[in-house]
C-alpha cells in the first residue's frame, strides 16, 4: 500500500515537474519568439507606413505645374522661395503654387496635425564667388584707389580661407576670382604718380605682378563690349567716370574675364563718393543709370555693395561756408584743385539714399545696409568684409509642423532630394509621432 | 494490485501527454522562428527595393533640372554649346534641329553626371549606391510638324532620357541591380517650339537679306550717316514680324546692334569667330570654327593738298564693305523656368549675326566743304558727326 502511495505521489511530482517546465519552455522561447516578431512587424509597419506616406506625397504631381512635389521641394529649397511661379497656362492663368504650404497641408492629411515636424536644410554648397569692383576714376577717388593694392593679397588669403572651411576636393581651385573695372573719362591728375609713372587713376595703381593673377584682375570698363545703350551718352566711348551705374550694368552684360559661371554667387561692388553721372543736378540720368544697374544686376541675380567712399562731410558737418581745405581734390579745366563746394556736401545724404534705393532693387533685406567710409583706409577692409559677409550668409532651415515632443516615441525618415543647381542635393528630415 | 497499477499508470500517460506536448512546443517554436526569418527576408527586400527606385526618382529629378538648366544655356547661345553666329559674314549658318540636339543633350548629359558623381560623395546622400556615368543623353522633341504650328499648346513639352548601359548597384541593405536607364518629361518649356518656328521662318526670310536690302537699293546711293538708321529699321521689322506673324504675344524682341563702324570696313566687328564647319557628330561637341575673313583695306584719313585759298566743294563716295555685328533677342515670358540661377527665368533665344554689308551697288556719298585757308571742316548731311573709334 505504501508503495503504490508513493509510486503515485512520484508519479504527480514528475507530472507537475514536466508541465511547470513545459509552461516556462513556451512562455520563454515559443510566445517571447512570436512577440518578438510581432513587435519588429509593428515596428517597421510603423516605418515603412510613415515612409510610404511621405514617399506617396513626394511622388504626387502638381496638377497645375505638372511638377512632383520633390521637384517642387528642391526648387523651394534653392530658391529660398515657397511661392513659386512658373508663369501662365495657355488659357493665361497663372501656375503659381506654394509649395511649402501644400506640403505641410498633405503631411496634415497623412500623419494628423501636430503629430510631424519635417526640416529642409539649404544645401551646404562650396562658396564660390566672382566679384567684380566698379571704381569711380574721379580725382576725389585717389586716396581710396590708393588703398586697394592691398586687394590682391586679400582675394589671395578669401581664398584660402575659404578652401578650409568646405571640404572641398579639388583644393586647387581658387573659389573666390575678383575684377577691377575701372570707370573711363577720369582725368585725375590729383594722384601720386602710380607704379608706371602715371598720375590718373587707372590699373597700374596695382603692381604689375599683381594686376592679372588667377584671382584678381584690374580691367579698364572700355575692355569690355557694352552694348549701345549702356555706354553714357549713347556714345562710342565711355566719357563719364562717375556713372558706375551704367558701368555696373555694362559689367553684368559681360561678366569678367572668365565669364559669368552660372553657380557663381555673384557680387557687385561699387567704389564711388557722387551720384551715378555725378552730383550734379540731373535726376533723370542718375535715375536712368541707376535703374540699368539695377536691371542688369537682378537680370545675373548679383548681389550689389555700393562703398560710399569719404566725401569730406566731416570737415564741414553744417554744409555751409565750407572750405576748399576739406582737401578733396577735383581735376577741373585740366588743373587740379581743393573743393568741397556745398552741393558737394549736400549730397553726401542724397548718395546714401541712392545707394540704398540700389541695394533695395537688387539685395534681400539683409543687405540693404550701405558701406560708409570714415576714411581711404578702410577700402580693401570693406571690400574683404563684403565678401565674408556673403560667405558666411546663413539661410534659414526650412521647417514646418510642430515642435518635437521630447516625451514620445519619435519615428524619423530621412529622404535626399535634389536641387536645381547642378549636382546639388540636399536631404528632408521627417519626423512622426502618434 | 489493480489499483496500484491503475494509478501508476495515469501519471506515465501524463507524462506521454506532456512529451507530445513539449513535441507540439517545439514545432511551433520552429514555425515562429520562421516566420520571423522569412518577413525579415521579405522586409530586407522591400527597402532595397524602395532605395533603389527613391535613386532612380532622384536621377529622374537630376535629369529634369539639368534639362531645363541647359535649355536656357542653349538658347542663350542660340543652339549650340556656345555663341552661335546664325549669320556669319556672307553666310547663313541657321544650326540645324540635329545640331541643337546633338549640343543640347550633351550639355545636360554633363549635367546629369554631376548629380550622378555626388551621389558617391560625402555623407549627403544617404543611400549607398553606385551610379555609373551616363554616356548617353537623349532630347525627343513632339516633332517638327507639332512645334511648326503657330499655336504652341502641342510643343510646350520634350522628352528627355539618358543611359549609361550599365546598372546602379545598390549596396545596403541588399546588393541589388537595376538598369540605369531614366526619363523624364520636361513640361512647360517653348524651347523646341521657338526654335522650330525661327527655322522655318528662316526659309525665305534671312536676316542678313533683309537688313542687306533694306541698307541697300541697288542703284540708289546713300546719304553718309544714314547706315545706322537703315539697319535699326531693318532689324525693327525683322522683331516685329518675329513678335506678330512668327511667334506669339508672350514673345518679346529686342535688338542690339553691339558693333558697327560706317565706311570702316576695316573694323571686322568679331574679337572670336563667327563661322562654324558643317554639323558632324563626331566634331560638333567642340565645333571647330574657322576665322572670318575680314577685310583688311583701310580707309586711310583723307589728305588735301591745296594750291590756292578758293573754297571749294569735293564729293566722295565709298563702295566698300562695312561689319555689323547684331543679336537678336526673343524672351518668352509664358513660362518661368528653373535654372542654376536662384530664380526662375524665361526662356531666352538669342540670334547673333556677324554680317558683312555690301555698298557696291549702293555707295554712300558725301560732301566735304573745304576751306584751306582755315584747315578745312566736314559737313556731313544732317548735321551727323562722324563717330570716334571705340577705344
Amino acid at each position: 500500500m505504501m508503495k503504490g502511495q508513493t509510486l503515485e505521489m512520484l508519479g504527480f511530482l514528475i507530472l507537475s515537474v514536466a508541465v511547470i517546465g513545459i509552461i516556462i519552455f513556451m512562455r520563454t522561447y515559443l510566445a517571447g519568439s512570436y512577440g518578438k516578431t510581432l513587435s519588429s512587424l509593428t515596428e517597421r509597419q510603423e516605418t515603412e507606413g510613415m515612409r510610404s506616406g511621405l514617399n506617396t506625397i513626394l511622388q504626387t504631381t502638381d496638377p497645375k505645374t505638372g511638377r512632383k512635389m520633390e521637384e517642387l521641394i528642391g526648387i523651394g529649397v534653392y530658391t529660398e522661395k515657397s511661392e513659386l511661379d512658373f508663369g501662365r497656362d495657355s488659357n493665361g492663368d497663372q501656375l503659381k503654387v506654394n509649395v511649402f504650404k501644400d506640403l505641410e497641408e498633405r503631411l496634415d492629411a497623412i500623419y494628423g496635425k501636430g503629430k510631424w515636424h519635417l526640416e529642409l536644410p539649404y544645401p551646404d554648397l562650396p562658396f564660390y564667388a566672382q566679384v567684380v569692383i566698379v571704381v569711380d576714376t574721379s580725382a576725389s577717388l585717389c586716396d581710396d584707389v590708393e588703398n586697394m593694392k592691398r586687394l590682391p593679397d586679400i582675394i589671395n588669403n578669401l581664398n584660402e580661407m575659404i578652401k578650409q572651411k568646405y571640404p572641398i576636393k579639388d583644393k586647387d581651385k581658387d573659389r573666390i576670382t575678383a575684377t577691377v573695372y575701372m570707370l573711363s573719362g577720369g582725368n585725375a591728375g590729383c594722384c601720386e604718380p602710380d607704379y608706371d609713372g602715371q598720375t590718373y587713376l587707372g590699373c597700374s595703381r596695382f603692381e604689375a605682378n599683381k594686376r592679372e593673377t588667377n584671382v584678381f584682375r584690374c580691367r579698364s570698363i572700355n575692355s569690355l563690349d557694352c552694348p549701345r545703350s549702356l555706354r553714357p551718352s549713347d556714345s562710342l566711348h565711355w566719357t563719364n567716370e562717375e556713372d558706375w551705374g551704367r558701368g555696373l550694368a555694362c559689367i553684368a552684360d559681360n561678366g569678367p574675364p572668365e565669364g559669368w559661371n552660372g553657380a557663381s554667387t555673384k557680387i557687385g561692388i561699387i567704389l564711388s563718393d557722387e551720384l551715378s553721372t555725378g552730383n550734379e543736378n540731373q535726376p533723370e540720368a542718375q535715375e536712368a543709370s541707376l535703374e540699368s544697374a539695377i536691371n542688369y544686376a537682378n537680370s545675373i541675380d548679383m548681389f550689389v555693395f555700393p562703398i560710399k567712399a569719404d566725401t569730406g562731410i566731416a570737415c564741414c558737418p553744417s554744409c555751409s561756408g565750407c572750405r576748399s581745405e576739406c582737401n578733396i581734390c577735383v581735376s577741373y579745366n585740366g588743373e587740379q584743385t581743393s573743393l568741397f563746394t556745398e552741393r558737394t556736401c549736400a549730397m553726401d545724404s542724397e548718395l546714401i539714399s541712392h545707394m540704398e534705393g540700389l541695394m533695395a532693387g537688387v539685395n534681400p533685406p539683409e543687405f540693404r545696409q550701405v558701406y560708409e567710409l570714415e576714411d581711404s583706409t578702410e577700402v580693401t577692409t570693406a571690400i574683404s568684409d563684403i565678401i565674408k559677409d556673403v560667405a558666411e550668409r546663413e539661410v534659414p532651415t526650412v521647417k514646418l509642423g510642430a515642435p518635437i515632443p521630447q516625451d514620445r516615441k519619435v519615428n524619423t525618415v530621412t529622404v535626399t532630394v535634389p536641387i536645381p543647381f547642378i549636382g546639388g542635393y540636399t536631404n528632408l528630415y521627417l519626423y512622426q509621432w502618434q | 494490485m489493480k489499483k496500484g497499477v491503475s494509478f501508476s499508470v495515469i501519471p506515465i500517460i501524463a507524462l506521454l501527454g506532456v512529451l507530445a506536448l513539449s513535441i507540439w512546443a517545439g514545432y511551433q517554436l520552429s514555425i515562429g522562428s520562421s516566420y520571423n526569418k522569412r518577413y525579415g527576408d521579405v522586409f530586407s527586400e522591400d527597402p532595397s527595393v524602395f532605395k533603389m527606385e527613391t535613386v532612380k526618382k532622384i536621377l529622374e529629378d537630376g535629369l529634369k533640372f539639368s534639362a531645363q538648366d541647359a535649355s536656357l544655356e542653349i538658347a542663350a547661345n542660340g543652339g549650340t554649346g556656345s555663341t552661335t553666329f546664325w549669320y556669319c559674314a556672307y553666310e547663313d549658318k541657321i544650326p540645324t534641329p540635329e545640331e541643337v540636339k546633338y549640343h543640347f543633350s550633351n550639355l545636360i548629359k554633363t549635367s546629369l553626371n554631376a548629380y550622378a558623381k555626388n551621389s558617391n560623395a560625402g555623407d549627403l546622400f544617404e543611400i549607398n549606391v553606385d551610379i555609373p556615368e551616363y554616356t548617353c543623353t537623349g532630347v525627343y522633341d513632339n516633332g517638327e510638324s507639332k512645334c511648326s504650328s503657330r499655336d504652341s499648346s502641342e510643343c510646350e513639352d520634350f522628352w528627355v532620357t539618358a543611359t549609361g548601359n550599365s546598372q546602379i548597384i545598390l549596396k545596403e541593405p541588399n546588393v541589388l541591380k537595376e538598369d540605369d536607364s531614366i526619363s523624364a518629361i520636361i513640361p512647360q518649356n517653348r524651347f523646341w517650339w521657338i526654335y522650330y518656328r525661327l527655322y522655318d521662318d528662316y526659309n525665305g526670310n534671312s536676316v542678313h537679306e533683309q537688313i542687306q536690302n533694306s541698307v541697300c537699293v541697288p542703284g540708289e546711293s546713300i546719304n553718309r550717316g544714314e547706315v545706322r538708321g537703315r539697319i535699326e529699321s531693318a532689324l525693327n521689322e525683322v522683331c516685329r514680324r518675329y513678335e506678330n506673324s512668327v511667334l506669339d504675344g508672350y514673345v518679346d524682341c529686342s535688338y542690339e546692334i553691339d558693333c558697327f563702324f560706317e565706311m570702316d570696313g576695316s573694323r571686322n566687328c568679331l574679337n572670336t569667330l563667327c563661322s562654324r564647319e558643317p554639323f558632324n557628330e563626331e566634331l560638333c561637341d567642340s565645333p571647330e570654327v574657322v576665322r572670318v575673313a575680314g577685310k583688311t583695306n583701310d580707309n586711310d584719313v583723307e589728305k588735301v593738298f591745296f594750291q590756292d585759298c578758293t573754297p571749294y566743294r569735293e564729293d566722295h563716295s565709298y563702295s566698300d564693305t562695312d561689319w555689323l555685328r547684331f543679336r537678336i533677342v526673343l524672351k518668352d515670358s509664358k513660362y518661368n523656368i528653373p535654372s542654376m540661377s536662384k530664380d526662375l527665368k524665361n526662356l531666352v533665344w538669342k540670334i547673333q549675326g556677324a554680317i558683312i554689308i555690301d555698298y557696291n551697288q549702293c555707295p554712300i556719298e558725301w560732301t566735304v566743304n573745304i576751306d584751306p585757308c582755315s584747315g578745312g571742316s566736314n559737313e556731313l548731311p544732317g548735321g551727323v558727326t562722324p563717330e570716334p573709334p571705340p577705344y
